[in-house]
């Protein structure tokens, strides 16, 4: 087994833009304001960072390939820069990049940063991409929300739920999320709603309606990490760190065998259990105080509740609905809004959950403020349930 | 003695009320009731060569054809062998001899009997028919036309019928026409047609036929006739003084185009008993006419017709229907913008996989997979091998996961897809056809069906793979 990376790397400062219709931003100045933010956070000198890692999906949408925009657009001073992608999952990859250049000793400090500009299409959902040249011969020409639907009538069909029910309990997943983010200035959608709005909201792809999908917006979040002598010497306190960063890639099952019930994702499964074992995590339902997730959509969220061990097989609906999972449950979830509230700048996204879990843990969350939070999991998925990317951090205190 | 070995047609689903149409174009015309039933009209994801290949595929198990000629008006392709395409959506060896007909409305009976002739014994020809012709809207042949195909194997040995006779009568008779690339057939007045081309050339034919043999009408039990319309179906029959039998293929379905005498021919096949003779007539720039006798065997033929004529399911979404023909500018959106360049080369490659809907199989562990790869997905084999070719168009599946998406851009909103799992094991992320009205479920079984993926309409190029359609009984 690998040494692994438990407490090697602190988080000395994030920064965060404000997501949503950017319309007068593009990817650099995104970039630019949440690293500014970072970089004051930090309370360093920006030539010190040894080495940056760029996270963007969209390429052909948003900034042109390599890692060079970030060099340019931040004026780094020609270090090492790379660009990573792995879908939805692209934030968390660029983070897991500089936290692993710490940890190893190739860099003290390293910066990782994710934006995606998503709004220059001129329509709304995600723009159309090409899957590959076989694979638009023969692949449906799906969308996010239909690829991620499916869940839907799997998981009624696996736990014999009725699909009204099983609504009900998607709707509860975003109507806490729009509750959460009213007191987030940074998110996109700041609005109250309700479980009827939910279940009467247009249909976008059975069984999810629009408020059963996160909206498509503009964002940029950052992280800067460093070795925790560098935290010290920096006077942080509480000094951040990373317990685990796992990560878990289909390898086709999904896709091919007929093992997968279509109701889960195996992959989130074995990402939370390796970066549990790492974190030293025995019951990570009672000892994590804040999770943020993937609510790409909202039976996304139910399903990862299973995935990521908090609610038994079949039990996530029922747990929903009694509050588990609310601002002042057992367990909150999405507490700066989620992708749901925030969008999902697809490069972005993991950073800007690890941005509320590290504001949490320095007690720098204001009116989201959770009382005395010492651990949190970020929870990040690129692709579709039936091939995916889960990457899981676990972020605590360097001496909890 | 050539003879049929069997016989199918295919339908699309979709019937259009010919009630519709009149009401729909009723501002243009003096009052008057509409012509009864409806036409069958040929779903977005299919055109000749879907048509076709559905029907092959109707015929059920069959010893293998060592030719295929596909008959249509409305090849997709004018240079790319659309009966090349059949023949590898049927995944037959490349010794098979592909050839496209056409030119006729009676191009399905002249390649009929063209096979018919030229089949060798011991071997068998397969003569496929489709047509979704093209109609101005409110004109008369919008009405009278109807898409649909047939699929006859021809061959010496364990026949229905066996073929006795052919005749014909050529003639360059401009009732309708329609140039090249023309959006349109040019029609014109069918009193003239009956009169000088149906009463002169359908007898003359008929005593070419018959004659030789020293039959007359009385003795035909069965006249599968292909005229344009019931009108000159009824001056056929009367002019001959054969029976003219059931009008409703005309007004179930329509007129078939290059495959109606071959679906006539079916229906005289369901309905015929051992011994019973059987006359074809088609018309178009003449009238062709074949003679059969039905054999002990013709009790064994699976009905296809009857059932057809029964099922369908009634659409009177007329701008649906003109949309999807591109007959009005129809706005599908900014996502529709998408480019869809093919890979050639990529295509080529995988050509089995994606015409003949073949994947793999594991040959350590025997897990059958698509797309078929150098690496087994079963978790528990995973080795690193070639995999043996695996069909799965004729294996069933059930529905593991569904959705429809609205989001998505589509000819026939909403996409419907899911995850489909293969009776052999194995499962595929696939589209279902014909399901916009169908209720799904979790468990419903589906089959296979050879239809367009999507048309590169800047390249006017059309791209064909298998999707899933909810299995027959299944339909709500």
């Amino acid at each position: 087994m690998p040494a692994g990376i438990r407490d090697k790397v602190a988080i000395i400062g994030m920064g965060c833009a404000r997501f949503g219709e950017r319309w007068d931003m593009d990817a650099p100045d995104l970039m630019l304001e949440a690293f500014t933010e970072a970089l004051a956070d930090a309370g360093i000198d920006r030539d010190r960072i040894d080495a940056a890692w760029l996270g963007t999906f969209f390429d052909e949408q948003n900034v042109g390939k390599s890692a060079l925009p970030l060099s340019m657009a931040l004026r780094l001073p020609n270090i090492a820069c790379t660009r990573v992608e792995n879908l939805c999952a692209t934030g968390t990859e660029a983070l897991r990049g500089a936290v692993h250049a710490v940890a190893a000793g190739a860099a003290d400090i390293a910066l990782a940063m994710g934006v995606e500009k998503l709004k220059d299409t001129g329509y709304s959902g995600l723009p159309e991409r090409t899957k590959g040249t076989f694979e638009d011969l023969w692949l449906p020409g799906s969308t996010a929300p239909g690829a991620f639907a499916q869940l839907g009538e799997a998981y009624a069909h696996r736990h014999g739920i009725a699909i009204a029910d099983l609504k009900r309990a998607m709707a509860h997943v975003s109507v806490k999320s729009h509750a959460n983010a009213l007191a987030n200035p940074k998110a996109h959608i700041r609005r109250a709603i309700t479980e009827e709005d939910v279940l009467q909201a247009p249909p976008i792809a059975h069984p999810l309606g629009a408020l059963d999908c996160c909206g498509v917006s503009d964002g940029a979040a950052c992280a800067i990490v460093a070795t925790p002598a560098i935290a010290r010497e920096l006077g942080k306190t509480p000094i951040v760190t990373l317990k685990a960063l796992a990560l878990a890639a289909s390898n086709g099952v999904e896709m091919g065998h007929a093992s997968w019930d279509g109701a889960h994702t195996p992959t989130t499964r074995l990402a939370a259990a390796r970066a549990y074992a790492e974190a030293g995590l025995a019951d990570p339902a009672a000892e994590l105080d804040l999770i943020e997730v993937h609510d790409c959509f909202s039976i996304t969220e139910l399903v990862l509740m299973e995935d990521l061990g908090f609610s038994a097989p079949g039990r996530a609906p029922a747990d929903i609905l009694d509050g588990r999972y609310d601002r002042d449950g057992a367990l909150p979830c999405q507490v700066d809004g989620g992708l749901k509230c925030f969008g999902h700048p697809i490069g972005a996204s993991g950073l800007r959950m690890a941005y509320e879990v590290y504001l949490q843990l320095t007690g720098r969350a204001g009116q989201r403020q959770i009382p005395n939070a010492r651990l949190g999991l970020t929870h990040n998925l690129g692709g579709i349930p039936n091939r995916n990317v889960a990457a899981v951090g676990i972020f605590g205190h360097l001496d909890g | 003695m050539a003879g049929i070995l069997a016989a199918a047609v295919h339908v699309p689903r979709r019937r259009l009320p010919r009630a519709v149409l009149a009401d729909a174009h009723g501002w243009s015309m003096p009052p008057g009731r509409p012509p009864p039933g409806a036409r069958a009209i040929a779903a977005w994801d299919e055109d000749a060569i879907t048509l076709a290949v559905a029907a092959a595929r109707a015929l059920g198990p069959v010893a293998p054809p060592e030719s295929v000629t596909l008959a249509s008006t409305t090849h997709p392709f004018a240079d790319r062998l659309n009966a090349g395409v059949v023949a590898a959506a049927l995944d037959l060896p490349d010794h098979v001899e592909a050839a496209d007909a056409g030119g006729s409305l009676r191009a399905g009976l002249t390649a009929l009997a063209r096979a018919l002739r030229a089949v060798r014994p011991g071997e068998r020809a397969l003569v496929c028919a489709a047509d979704t012709r093209p109609a101005r809207p409110g004109s008369p042949a919008e009405a009278q036309i109807g898409d649909a195909s047939a699929a006859l194997l021809v061959g010496s040995e364990d026949s229905l019928a066996d073929c006795i006779g052919h005749a014909v009568v050529s003639a360059d008779f401009v009732d309708h026409y329609r140039a090249a690339g023309a959006a349109a057939d040019y029609q014109l007045e069918e009193r003239w047609v009956r009169d000088e081309a149906v009463a002169r050339l359908a007898p003359l034919a008929l005593q070419r036929l018959l004659g030789p043999h020293g039959l007359t009408p009385a003795d035909i039990a069965h006249a599968a006739l292909s005229f344009p319309s019931p009108a000159l179906a009824r001056a056929a029959a009367k002019t001959t003084g054969l029976d003219a039998g059931s009008e409703a293929i005309h007004e179930r379905i329509g007129h078939a185009g290059a495959a109606h005498p071959l679906v006539a021919l079916v229906g005289a096949l369901e309905a015929a008993r051992p011994g019973d003779h059987i006359v074809v007539l088609g018309f178009g720039q003449g009238v062709e006419a074949l003679l059969l006798r039905a054999t002990d065997q013709v009790t064994n033929l699976r009905p296809t017709l009857a059932p057809a004529l029964a099922n369908g399911v009634e659409d009177g979404h007329y701008t649906r229907f003109l949309a999807q023909r591109g007959l009005i500018d129809f706005d599908w959106g900014i996502r529709a913008e998408r480019d869809l360049r093919t890979a050639h080369t990529a295509a080529w490659r995988r050509a089995r996989d994606l015409l003949a809907f073949v994947g793999g199989r594991c040959p350590r562990c025997g897990t059958v997979q698509f797309p078929r790869t150098g690496a087994c997905v079963n978790p528990n084999c995973r080795a690193l091998e070639p995999q043996e070719p695996w069909r799965l168009a004729d294996s069933h599946g059930t529905i593991a996961s569904f959705t429809r998406d609205w989001q998505a851009t589509h000819p026939d909103p909403p996409l419907i897809y899911g995850n489909v799992r293969f009776a052999e094991g194995g499962n595929a992320l696939m589209e279902f056809a014909d399901s916009v009205d169908t209720e799904l479920a979790v468990g419903q079984p589906v089959a296979f069906a050879f239809r367009i993926k999507d048309r590169d309409q800047r390249r006017d190029f059309t791209r064909y793979f298998w999707k899933a359609v909810p299995a027959a009984g299944s339909i709500a």
